[in-house]
This record gives C-alpha cells, structure tokens and sequence, in this order.
C-alpha cells in the first residue's frame, strides 16, 4: 500500500481544517480505500485521515422524526440497533446485504454513500427513505437530500459486473458528490415511514458470496388513511448512472393502475440507459422482473383500480 | 512518517515501529512474524487475514497497521488455553473441517468473534458469521457442524 501518511483525526474541527487545506483523504472504515490503495499509486501523496474514532460521529440518535447515523457508525452498529431493525426495516435489510461481517464491522453508511458506486445497497434504501446528508465544512453544517447529492458516474456501468476495484476515481467523493472543497460528510439523517409503509429489498448477486450486487431494488409502499396503497417509491442499484428515486401516486396516472404506472415509469427509466449498460439486455428484462416481485408482495389484493 | 505504536497483542503489551503504508497483515506477518494469518486475495474477499480487533472480526489486509495503536487484537496465534487447542480449532480437526487448511486460522477467528458474543448460534447466524471466509478445497458443511459442536461444548466424535 501505497501512501503519505495516515493520522487519526483527533476532533471534527481539526479534521475539517487539514481536509480542507488539501492532500488528505477522509478515511472512516477503510472497506474502500484500502482496496483502491493496494493496487493503485493515487494515494502516494496523500495522507489518509482517519475519522473513525471520533466520538461526536459515533452517535446514532433519535431527532423529531428521523434516526441521526454519525459518519463513524459502522453497518454492524447499524445491524445491531433495535430502531434500525424495528423502524427502518428497508435500511436494516440493505446494511446486511452488505459484503461479510468483517467488511460490515468495518464500514460506514457514511463512507458507502460518500463512495457512491452504482451498484451500491445503502444507497437505494437512503435514496427511497428520503434520507438527508448532514455535510460540515468552513461554513458550518448544510443538510442535503440524499437524491440531489451524486453527480452522474457513467464508467463503471458500461462494464459487465461489479466490483469494488473498479471504482476509476482516487477521491469520489471529488467527482461524484456535489460538495464543496474541504466539506465532509458529518451524518446521515433518515425519516421514518409513516406506520403501515410496506418495503422490499432484493439484491441480486452474480453468486451468493459476498460480492457487490448485480442489480437491487430498494421499495416501498406508503399507505393511505383506509389503509389502501397510495404511494410507491423505487430505488435501485446497478443501472443508473445517478441515484434516482421513482415514485407513483395513486390516481395520477391518466387511468392506469398505480401497478402498471410503476412498472412502466421503471420500464421508460431503463430504457434511457440502452447505450450505458452493459449487460443491457438482460438488466432490462430482469429489472420489472424484480420490481413485479416486489409489488406482489407489497399490494394486497384488489389493488388494480386507478 | 516511521510511528511507534503500542498495542495489545494477544494479551500482551506490543510496541512497534510502523510504516504508514503497512497493513495491519504485514505488521503480522512481516515485522512480528506471527504468520498464522494469511493473505489469500489482499482486497476484504476471502478472509484468510480475519483477526479479531476490539472483540469484531476484520479483514488484517483492509486495517492500516497504525490504526491499531491503542487497541485490543487478537491473532490465531492468540487463542491456546493452557498449551492446547481453542474448542473450536479441535472441533475442526474432530469434524474433518481441513483439507489444506490456508482459510482455517481465518476461519477460526470468525467463529471465535461469533461464539464469544452470542454463544448459542442458530445455522443461519453461523453461515452470515463465516460468509466473508472463502474455502476451496472442504467447503462448508463440516466448518458449520465444528462451529455448532464447540458452541455446544466440542464433545461430538466424528
Ligand atoms: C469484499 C468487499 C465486499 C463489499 N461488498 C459490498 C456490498 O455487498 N454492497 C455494498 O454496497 N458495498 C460493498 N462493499 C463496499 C464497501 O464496503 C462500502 O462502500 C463501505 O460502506 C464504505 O465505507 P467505509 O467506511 O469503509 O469507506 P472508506 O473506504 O473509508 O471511504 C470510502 C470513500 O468515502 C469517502 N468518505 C468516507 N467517509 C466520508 C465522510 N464522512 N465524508 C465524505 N467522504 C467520506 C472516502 O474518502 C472514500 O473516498 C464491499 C467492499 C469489499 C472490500
Ligand atoms: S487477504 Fe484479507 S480478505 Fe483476503
Ligand atoms: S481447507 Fe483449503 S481452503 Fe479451506
């Protein structure tokens, strides 16, 4: 491995500062970069900056309506605590899908959204929860829809699989968020659904070992006052170039079944990536495959009506 | 920048000269000689590096060397009780759960992280626990039978 140094950050501010003076690289599980550092040179003048230790982000809280994740938390924390499990049930499932216990009792949400791979399983889930991004810079704090943070990355899709090495950028943070320079991911803050929201997760793998998803889907059915469904809203990994949220309401659909509405926004949505993906054809049967899966088990009965 | 780093190694108080471009497995293997834990793919894939840091099972190739400073790891070498064999490294050999044996240390520390937070572990908990230890030549079956009889104890002869 290849690098300048490796410091741990001793508090947010101080971590803030070198960061923002340049030619370091925010370290929080290290799942990613110590991949990337092995077999690539990028980080030869860098130094690594460890965040994993401080405590002000190892907080996992409760906030109005929304579970505050700290940037330090691991997906092992995240998989052991009793609101994830019990009220973010969408999340829980994506963070266990997540690689094998030794990358999980490692890895950050924070770092697996800041890394921003296509073929990420948080993403889709925060994507579909409506989750926002607390970022720290010079200026103070901002607060960000997970949604509207990603810049496209259109490389890594146009080759068959994925793995983690085949991430092209040194810093994605760089290339494929909006921050500003210096500004860093502080916590991640997640809205509970609304009581009875049904959700759906689904990650399918090349083989059932510990690998990156081949596609997922992150869904959920929001119910209205006579329990009936309402709203569904989508995400998925591997065939979007940026992190997108589809979403169908109940009765704005020009007489189309909320199902059938679903289906084809999804249908309209791959279709736009014809020329990017790789294994196109295939994604595009499997894609409505997987979301039809989904609704099957999320719709009751007698749900076809407009 | 060369760092002194102090640790505790298996029990024992370690102090270190460190590399920041070292890995955690080549402190191991290369500085301590403690070569128990291997390196079989380099990037968190097959967990033939699996160590036990802080009471959790990490991939030793994804942890830098200088992040240990301060903390408790635990090797494959680490695990003896009074010079003989953890229940769980003889419930391996009683159960025939080692052919090559490369992935069995790796093997042995996820096992040991899982029963020492949760000593009574369904089927399902075992294989999520060992899912990040790849093996190629026994396959699985009698790993999870081995983990099942040392939670229970390590009296079944096979
Ligand atoms: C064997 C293996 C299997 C894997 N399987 C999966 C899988 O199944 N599904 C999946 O989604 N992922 C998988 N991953 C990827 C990886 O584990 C995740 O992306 C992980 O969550 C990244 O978090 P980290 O804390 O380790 O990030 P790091 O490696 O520390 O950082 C990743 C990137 O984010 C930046 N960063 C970190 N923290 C912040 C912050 N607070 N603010 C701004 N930028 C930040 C870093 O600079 C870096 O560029 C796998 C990885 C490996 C090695
Ligand atoms: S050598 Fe570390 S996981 Fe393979
Ligand atoms: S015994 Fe050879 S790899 Fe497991």
């Amino acid at each position: 491995m290849l690098i300048r140094d490796y410091i741990r950050a001793s508090s947010l501010e101080e971590a803030s500062e070198r960061y923002a003076a340049g030619g370091y690289i925010l370290f929080a599980g290290g799942t990613d970069l110590m991949v990337k550092a092995r077999g690539k040179k990028w980080y030869q003048d860098k130094t690594f900056l460890d965040i994993s230790g401080l405590q002000e982000l190892k907080e996992i809280r409760e906030e109005e309506n929304f579970l505050c994740v700290g940037a330090a938390v691991t997906l092992t924390e995240l998989e052991e605590n009793r609101e994830v499990r019990e009220r973010l049930p969408l999340l829980y499932e994506a963070v266990r899908s997540v690689g094998s216990t030794q990358i999980r009792n490692r890895a950050t949400l924070a770092g697996n959204l800041a890394n921003a791979c296509p073929a990420s399983d948080c993403i889709p889930a925060l994507v579909t929860l409506g989750a926002q991004v607390e970022v720290y810079g010079g200026k103070g704090k901002r607060v960000i829809p997970a949604e509207q943070i990603f810049r496209e990355c259109r490389a890594c899709l146009r080759h068959s699989g994925m793995h983690v090495r085949t991430c092209y950028y040194s810093d994605p943070t760089e290339k494929k968020l909006i921050l500003e320079p210096g500004e860093m991911i502080c916590g991640i803050r997640i809205p509970f659904p609304k009581p009875g929201t049904g959700h759906w997760f689904y990650k399918l793998t090349q083989n059932r070992t510990i690998g990156m998803a081949v596609m997922n889907l992150s869904m959920t059915v929001e119910p209205d006052e006579r329990g009936k469904a309402r709203r569904i809203r989508l995400s998925a990994g591997g065939i979007f170039p940026r992190p997108v949220c589809l979403e169908t309401v109940r009765g704005k659909n020009a007489g189309k079944s909320l199902r059938e509405a679903c289906l084809e926004q999804a249908v309209n949505a791959i279709e736009q990536e014809k020329d990017l993906l790789a294994d196109y054809p295939y994604k595009r049967r499997v894609f409505p495959e997987l979301i039809e899966e989904g609704l099957e088990a999320l719709l009751p009965d007698g749900e076809e009506d407009s | 920048m060369m760092k002194e780093i102090e640790f505790t190694l298996n029990g024992t108080r370690t102090r270190t000269e460190t590399q920041p471009g070292e890995r955690l497995l080549d402190l191991l293997r290369e500085r301590l000689g403690l070569t128990g834990t291997k390196e079989g793919c380099g990037i968190g894939s097959c967990g033939a590096c699996t160590v036990i840091l802080d009471g959790k099972a990490v991939n030793a190739c994804l942890v830098p060397a200088q992040a240990v400073d301060g903390r408790e790891l635990v090797t494959i070498e680490g695990i003896m009780q009074n010079e003989s064999l953890h229940p769980i490294q003889d419930a391996l050999i009683r159960h025939h759960a080692i052919q090559c044996g490369f992935c069995t240390p790796g093997l042995v520390m996820s096992a040991k992280a899982l029963l020492d937070e949760n000593p009574d572990p369904s089927r399902g908990e075992i294989q999520r626990a060992i899912a990040g230890n790849l093996c190629r030549c026994t396959g699985y079956e009698q790993v999870i039978e081995a983990i099942q009889d040392a939670a229970k104890g390590g009296k079944t002869q096979c």
